[in-house]
């Protein structure tokens, strides 16, 4: 195959957004989120009994864990034979960056203009919510979207790509099984093409079919007792309701364009408006955002995810505006300065993309997980018995359970979990040492993990309880973690 | 492409075969019946009688009488054989009513496929429940309705069918009616006098109970359901006995094959639709709808192996999948029933109450069955129907349960002189948020109640009176 030019110039654009994550994933050795060490911990599990864990001993000091563990599989494999460095820091970056080439892809199909699939390929490179979701933080994200898109991809080219395509809904449904947007998206997709009196060929029928009977399948199999006992609302996997503000907020315009980013928002919706009612590329897009608003609405998508894709699809759409605009120009006489306003038209828009994502990629490196936290954790693997039980807050479970190899109280496994958010705010917040005592008793807490994270979370500056000597002993601390040792 | 080796016929055998262990395993594994309803046909089948002096502390014995009297002949035996017998002879009816519909034996066989693994099926043959005799006898109803020179034995069996359920009679009558009056209009003078039967024996049996117990009003004690409408239909959406989903999805692609012939299939649609309607009142409904949605499934089925496929793989794989979600919620009412209540330490603690001076027993009112079946009276059980205060004794299991007021819970023990308090932890998490909240607060520290049963997750306190 010869290589052309603009091969060359995606791979640039690849080699950029790739450069721009593991920059900053290389100024810290450790990983910026609570679920970066629950995915690290089972993925290494894995590596190591060959099995995952069901049941886990530190989580809520025993606990059921209902995951497909796909993405531990995967990491895992990767385990085997590369150094950790490599297969938790660089390959999800890979794969988080990848996304530049199927929206490349799809952009492509949609304008049939290699500049205006690479325009929008740049734009995807740099979302700034993407790179919030998934820098350095082991995150499920940085493979599911890409193959997202890859799949709508396959089913728009189902004729040459029926195999890929049922590869993807198996693998997209394991690692997501819970995700009702593709499901949404398939549903939608026959309704508007229906109701444009547009024919959905016989190949798309049999995928779509199947994609949806699988999807129903695993669901059935995987969580069938779940949704008996909670409905729909199995989809929040039982997350506690104190919680559930945070993660399944009101869907906010004026946050969706900060986080989606100007450009990719205001060529995407141009695009979108300017389509052809017929085009079946586009029904197909706007399929993914009406499903995607809908569960947005709905809340049956976390806030950050649900943005998420809408950034994906707007930067795909944008290729449109390019195509049409490219297309405009061609019959004007400013046809010859082409390539400067195309250059301008870049230079602005990376600008308005990669200052945001900058940000936001500062924001996880600096207020992640910190190195005096860090150094707390590995003081408790160190310094207490194996198998005390330490209480942290809930964004902490899993880096408890990882680092420190400790029990912990409370984690964001929710599914088979006791709802323990409330009692775990009483240790946060409570002034009664009574009230504390009795908490601590009944989870059996040998240590409390006092970080800047949980003053933060709970608005507190100390545990004022911890003044009785006869009760509490400060064990540990630092600038950012305290660790006090429960002797009542 | 038909598959020869699913057109032989020992194939039926096959189907029977399976059916056969299918049935066998929930007694197999459990060692008992599941569920309540056994107990209660078993006790009556024992012991029938007017009066029932255990249910409610005593009442007019207002049931559907046609099953216990069936197995009063020899109950300990026929209740395990009968459920088995009755669900193995279904499939010879099924197979020769789908004989009628159409000649295509690999449809007939994958319709006798589906419905022997459909959630429905297991459900009614795996224990003597309330419905699998009405269920048999509707099926053998429209066969007989349906055949040459039989069709007159069917007024037999509606004058039989409202002392099994008055649901099932109205649903075989529904179906009947589509029958005579939208495909063969000769049969609409039989239909007018099974109508006739049907409702002066309903009249007769129901005038009998409601003149012997009073109007009790409209009852509702049950709890609410998560999906509404699907979890009232779908089996895998939290019906005990509802169609399996995978039979739902392939019964629309089997009814969209047809669509194009939906004048000439009246009939089956037209029933279809009234059942499903029927089914969001009354449950019972749902073992008919189940037989024609088993034969649409199968319809669907056959035309996603015959259609022309774009891709082997998709065919392949979409037909392995389906194949499994039909298998999946067969397997899942099974492993349902297998873990049922009663477990084994109720069922011990059932044992040890034999034992015990009869007396009146307080428990949640889903326990009230079991309670009977071991010699006790209860305060209220699940059977409220013409009952004239099991409304009231509902408000007062809940205020006994939640009060930690010792004069008011006495006044509620002496009103229906408990004697004996069951706490099981089946029902302790779903009515008690912790551990000394209203009566289980009471029963722990009050010197009147004696624990004499602390076992398996069953809790029994004697209540010493002075």
């Amino acid at each position: 195959m010869k290589i052309e030019k603009e091969h060359y110039v995606l791979s640039f654009i690849f080699l950029l957004a790739l450069g721009f994550r593991l920059f900053f994933d290389a100024q810290i050795s450790f990983f910026s989120s609570d679920q970066a060490y629950f995915n690290l911990r089972h993925s290494e599990y894995l590596i190591s009994n060959y099995f995952p864990i069901v049941y886990d001993s530190l989580s809520y000091g025993g606990n059921l864990i209902l995951n497909t563990h796909v993405f531990h599989y995967f990491l895992g494999l990767w385990d085997l034979f590369l150094p950790q460095f490599f297969v938790y820091k660089v390959l999800p970056a890979i794969l988080a960056s990848s996304i530049v080439f199927i929206v490349y892809l799809l952009a492509k199909e949609i304008t049939k203009n290699e500049t205006a699939a690479l325009f929008s390929a740049a734009l995807s490179a740099f979302i700034p919510v993407y790179i919030a979701t998934t820098l350095n933080q082991i995150s499920t994200t940085s493979l599911s979207l890409p193959l997202f898109l890859l799949l709508l991809y396959t089913l728009l080219k189902i004729r040459t790509q029926k195999l890929s395509f049922l590869i993807l809904s198996v693998v997209i449904i394991l690692l997501e099984p819970l995700n009702l947007l593709m499901f949404f998206t398939f549903v939608m997709f026959i309704v508007l093409m229906l109701a444009e009196s547009m024919e959905i060929r016989r190949d798309e029928r049999e995928a779509i079919g199947l994609h949806l009977i699988l999807f129903v399948l695993v669901n059935l199999i995987l969580f069938k007792a779940l949704y008996l006992e909670q409905g729909l609302a199995a989809v929040w996997q039982n997350l506690p309701l104190e919680l559930y503000g945070a993660l399944f907020q009101d869907f906010s315009l004026f946050q969706t364009v900060a986080v989606v980013g100007v450009i990719p928002l205001i060529l995407g919706l141009i695009g979108f408006l300017s389509a052809g009612r017929k085009d079946k590329t586009m029904v197909l897009l706007a399929s993914v955002l009406m499903a995607d608003f809908t569960l947005l609405l709905l809340k049956l998508v976390e806030f950050e995810q649900g943005v998420l894709i809408l950034a994906g699809i707007f930067c795909v759409a944008a290729a449109r505006s390019i195509a049409q605009f490219l297309d405009y120009v061609q019959l004007t006489k400013v046809v010859k300065y082409v390539p400067y306003i195309m250059v301008t038209l870049v230079v602005i828009s990376m600008a308005s993309l990669i200052y945001p994502s900058t940000v936001q990629a500062m924001d996880v490196i600096d207020n992640g997980l910190s190195e005096g936290e860090v150094e707390a954790l590995l003081w408790i693997e160190e310094k207490t018995a194996v198998g005390s039980v330490i209480a942290a807050n809930v964004y902490e479970g899993n880096m408890i359970a990882y680092i420190a190899n400790r029990v912990n109280v409370i984690d964001t496994q929710f599914f088979n979990a006791e709802n323990r958010i409330f009692e775990v705010e009483t240790i946060f917040t409570s002034e009664s040492l009574v009230k504390v005592a009795v908490e601590l008793h009944k989870y059996n807490v040998d240590y409390i993990y006092f970080s800047d994270k949980t003053k933060e979370l709970y608005g507190v500056e100390e545990l004022t309880y911890t003044t009785d000597e006869t009760c509490f002993e400060e064990v540990f601390a630092n600038e950012e973690a305290v660790v006090y040792r429960f002797l009542c | 492409m038909k598959k020869q080796w699913f057109t032989g016929s020992y194939v039926k055998f096959a189907i029977i075969f399976v059916a056969l262990i299918i049935l066998l395993v929930t007694p197999m594994i459990r060692g008992s019946h599941p569920g309540t309803e056994s107990y209660l046909n078993l006790r009556l089948a024992e012991d029938p009688g007017i009066y029932d002096d255990l249910s409610f502390g005593g009442r007019i014995a207002a049931y559907s009488w046609g099953t216990p009297l069936i197995l009063s002949a020899v109950p300990s035996f026929l209740v395990n054989l009968l459920p088995l017998l009755l669900g193995v002879l279904s499939i010879f009816v099924l197979s020769r009513i789908v004989k009628k519909f159409t000649s295509d034996t690999f449809l007939h066989n994958v319709v006798l496929m589906i419905y022997v693994f459909s959630p429905t099926f297991i459900y009614t043959f795996s224990s003597a429940n309330n419905l699998f005799v009405p269920f048999f006898l509707s099926l053998i109803a429209f066969s007989l309705f349906t055949s040459e020179h039989w069709g007159w034995a069917t007024a037999l069996i509606v004058a039989l069918m409202p002392l099994f359920s008055i649901i099932a009679t109205t649903s075989l009558l529904v179906v009947l009616f589509a029958y005579s009056f939208l495909w063969k209009g000769q049969r609409k003078k039989l239909f007018m006098i099974l109508l006739l039967v049907g409702i002066l024996v309903s009249g007769l049996y129901y005038g009998y109970l409601l003149y012997s117990s009073g109007y009790t009003g409209g009852v509702s004690i049950g709890d609410s359901a998560e999906f509404g409408v699907f979890s009232q239909i779908l089996y895998d959406l939290g019906s005990v006995y509802g169609i399996g989903i995978f039979i739902m999805i392939m019964s629309m692609v089997g009814m969209s094959s047809v669509w194009e012939e939906k004048y000439r299939n009246k009939f089956v649609f037209i029933s279809v639709g009234l059942l499903f309607v029927f089914s969001l009142f009354w449950t019972e409904s749902l073992l008919l709808l189940n037989v024609f949605l088993c034969y649409f499934a199968g319809m669907g089925l056959l035309y996603l192996v015959n259609r022309r496929w774009t891709s082997i793989n998709f065919k392949q794989f979409t037909l392995i999948l389906i194949v499994c979600g039909l298998l999946f919620s067969g397997v899942s009412q099974l492993s349902g029933l297998i873990k049922e209540d009663p477990n084994e330490g109720i069922l011990n603690a059932l044992s040890f109450m034999e034992d015990e001076e009869q007396g009146v027993v307080f428990a949640h009112y889903s326990r009230g069955v079991w309670i009977n079946y071991a010699g006790h009276a209860n305060v209220l059980d699940e059977n409220y129907a013409f009952v004239n205060d099991a409304e009231e004794r509902f408000k007062d299991m809940n205020a006994l349960f939640y009060s930690r007021d010792l004069d008011e819970s006495m006044e509620l023990i002496e009103k229906y002189d408990i004697d004996y308090i069951w706490i099981d932890e089946g029902y302790r998490d779903e009515v008690f948020e912790y551990d000394t909240q209203g009566l289980l607060f009471i029963a722990e520290y009050t010197k009147s109640f004696n624990q004499i049963y602390n076992k398996g997750g069953v809790e029994i306190w004697r209540i010493e009176k002075e």
